[in-house]
């Protein structure tokens, strides 16, 4: 006897949960991907500007890069749990083996959401050096005011 | 070998104990949670801990970054203006540090089902099993909506502002923004 039906069912609805987020990962990691871009196209402007914002702007766009490489990362490692519990069958003897791979993918998962987790905390100590009085020209120029 | 019986990985055959298993009255036997399948499952459940302290920790420290952030630059905003984005700052912090601590409750109690799952001693280690499966799906599920969410946002909000400023935005994006 290996599996129940009810924890092939939970599986089955784990797979397909998956599935909708490794979608949401795909569409947001291309978002910042573009966003990345975007913002490499504007940090020799913001160099013009000042070196510190072009130095705050440097980074963003290395994080936001690396933010839209992580997201898709997450996304096909869903892909692959799901690949592996798609079609699992209480009757195949290899089913343990492969929710066990599936178990390790969604791991994995998680252990990049730790390192978004630490990209997220970088991005709020570049927002605050790039608060400092030198980081956003002349007084009165700041971002948000245009609104 | 669990109370319920063993699963032998050469064979791939697991083996119910005498006197355990779905008929005769004793408990529901489902899946030897041993081998390879009760590492991963332990090394997930200690990875979903993990992961639920991260998230609210870098939530907080999000929103914190963000009000110190506002309170250096406070010379050059008008007071007005100030305690509406402190207002708006603390409200977006807040909602987004009651999602993170919402989905890692979810996290740690799919984390401890898991974890139970694979105990030697757990008697219902199938239903803890299908437990911790099932809290995992609905914090798949709550982050996809909200990621979606965030998404439709996030467009919302671009195309707002390239139809307030376009030249702005787009030429000096880290710098003044003023038209």
């Amino acid at each position: 006897m290996r599996f129940k039906e009810e924890e092939l069912a939970a599986l089955r609805r784990l797979d397909q949960g998956a599935l909708f987020l490794a979608i949401v990962q795909f569409v947001g990691g291309g978002i910042f991907a573009v966003a990345g871009c975007l913002m490499a196209i504007g940090t020799s402007a913001a160099f013009a500007a000042s070196v510190s914002s072009g130095v705050v702007g440097c980074l963003t766009t290395v994080l936001a890069l690396a933010m839209a490489a992580v997201v898709i990362t997450q996304g096909i490692f869903l892909i692959r749990s799901r690949g592996t519990l798609n079609g699992i069958d209480g009757a195949d003897p290899g089913s343990l083996e492969r929710v066990a791979a599936a178990i390790e993918s969604i791991r994995r998962y998680f252990v990049l959401e730790v390192v978004i987790a630490v990209v997220m905390v970088l991005l709020a100590a570049i927002g605050l050096v790039g608060a400092g009085p030198q980081s956003f020209g002349p007084p009165g120029s700041l971002p948000i005011r245009g609104l | 070998m669990s109370r319920f019986g063993s699963y032998d990985a050469s064979g791939g055959t697991w083996r119910p104990r005498e006197g355990a298993g779905a008929t005769g009255g004793g408990p529901s036997v489902g899946v030897a949670f041993d081998g390879e399948l009760a590492r991963s499952l332990a090394r997930l459940a200690q990875w979903l801990r993990i992961a639920a302290v991260a998230g609210p920790s870098a939530a907080l420290l999000q929103l914190v970054a963000q009000v110190i952030a506002l309170l250096v630059r406070r010379d050059r905003i008008p007071h007005s203006g100030m305690q509406a984005q402190l207002l708006g700052m603390a409200c977006g912090g807040l909602i987004a540090l009651g999602i993170s601590v919402a989905l890692a409750v979810l996290l740690h109690g799919a984390a401890g089902s898991l974890r139970r799952a694979v105990a030697e001693a757990e008697v219902d280690a199938p239903a803890q099993f299908v437990a911790g499966v099932g809290r995992l799906r609905v914090y798949f599920l709550l982050k996809a909506t909200l990621g979606t969410l965030a998404l439709l946002a996030a467009c919302c909000l671009v195309v707002l502002l390239l139809l307030l400023m376009p030249h702005a935005l787009v030429a000096n994006p880290f710098g003044s923004m003023r038209p």
